[in-house]
């Protein structure tokens, strides 16, 4: 795999007094176009911050230089470069790939007088037509979902709790996905894993916020969340704190 | 030298006679070839007509991607054929249906919020 750049620790959560632009998380599936037209910055649909972008390709072009391997990807939607970084010694390593036929990359943007690029983190050739029917599916998913969280007020209930500083706490408006949960369990980890006090937030005060929720589904939805490891409870039995 | 990059929209057999004129891609299985003539039949089983740019060398029953332009309900005049490295695929003509109707009608698919 090609990680001769950058941070792949895409389970790094931004801590408290971090500069102002937070790691997003995760893979997003998107068609060229989305990529080519998004503004400058990390990879972001509405609102919600990716660490990396997939996209399924035909090769039309390869570029080999001592650097690097430019291939020239392409979709029904648009055209784009993408780098893949060579090693000392890595020539012999370069995915194999061929002129014309389909390719899944993962990668991260970049944005080069006014030019997008794909830095190339993994490039594996597509054998199954089925694989880009599914892609374009999977695109299609993600961007109608990520824009529906935002719609329900995604980064909703995160009203700072206590006295503590969050000025340059971004990390508070996160919109990290946890898979498995429903609405009403994202809903309650996002309070959760947004405040920021040392003992974590209160039962107390999760009842306050999700007033709609009775006390028992509460407890079920927190109960749950400690069995499958997001969060775990700090100080006592009724304060929380996130895993991630 | 490449040629200049031409968006395309993704359809299905049925969808031939509304695309007349534009650049499409779509999913044909390879019923028999004839020189620059293939006979495919599509996802939403349609037979089609496709006039190939050059030599096609695709097994009987393979599904190709034509890229090309539509004239009539039946017929297209390919530009290229993408080939797949799998053997005996089995591809979703269900699934390739639901998408060529979703990603020609949904709405505002570029907004990024």
């Amino acid at each position: 795999m090609n990680d001769s750049f950058g941070d792949f620790n895409a389970t790094q959560t931004a801590t408290a007094g971090a500069a102002s632009n937070q790691k997003g998380e995760g893979i997003v599936p998107l068609v060229i176009k989305q990529i080519v037209d998004a503004p400058e910055g990390n990879i972001e649909l509405f609102g919600m911050q990716y660490a990396m972008a997939c996209v399924v390709a035909i090769v039309r072009n390869i570029e080999t230089s001592s650097t690097k391997i430019t291939y020239t990807l392409e979709d029904h939607s648009g055209r784009m470069d993408a780098h893949y970084w060579l090693e000392e010694g890595d020539a012999l390593k370069a995915p194999e790939v061929m002129l014309n036929n389909y390719v899944k990359v993962y990668g991260t943007t970049r944005s080069q007088g006014g030019q997008k690029t794909l830095m190339v983190f993994k490039l594996l050739p597509v054998l199954d037509p089925n694989e880009v029917c599914t892609h374009l599916l999977e695109a299609l998913n993600a961007r109608y979902r990520a824009e529906d969280y935002q719609n329900k007020g995604g980064s909703s209930g995160v009203a700072p709790s206590g006295t503590g500083s969050i000025s340059d706490f971004t990390a508070s408006q996160s919109s990290a996905i946890v898979s498995g949960l429903d609405p009403k369990q994202q809903a309650v980890f996002q309070a959760i894993k947004s405040n920021v006090s040392e003992e974590g937030i209160s039962r107390k005060e999760l009842k306050a916020k999700f007033s709609h929720i009775s006390d028992s589904e509460l407890t079920n939805i927190v109960d749950f969340m400690i069995s499958e490891g997001h969060i775990y409870s700090s100080i006592d039995a009724d304060h929380f704190i996130c895993t991630m | 030298m490449m040629e200049a990059f031409d968006p395309r929209s993704i359809i299905n057999g049925g969808m031939l006679k509304q695309f007349s004129g534009q650049t499409v891609s779509i999913m044909v299985r390879v019923e028999s070839v004839a020189g620059s003539t293939l006979l495919a039949s599509s996802t939403d089983n349609h037979k089609l007509k496709i006039n190939l740019p050059g030599e096609l060398c695709a097994t009987d029953g393979a599904w190709v991607e034509v890229i090309g332009v539509p004239h009539g309900a039946d017929t297209i005049r390919a530009k290229e054929v993408i080939e797949f490295g799998g053997e005996k695929i089995d591809f979703d003509k269900d699934g390739y249906n639901g998408l060529s109707h979703l990603i020609n009608n949904v709405k505002a698919f570029y907004r990024s919020g």
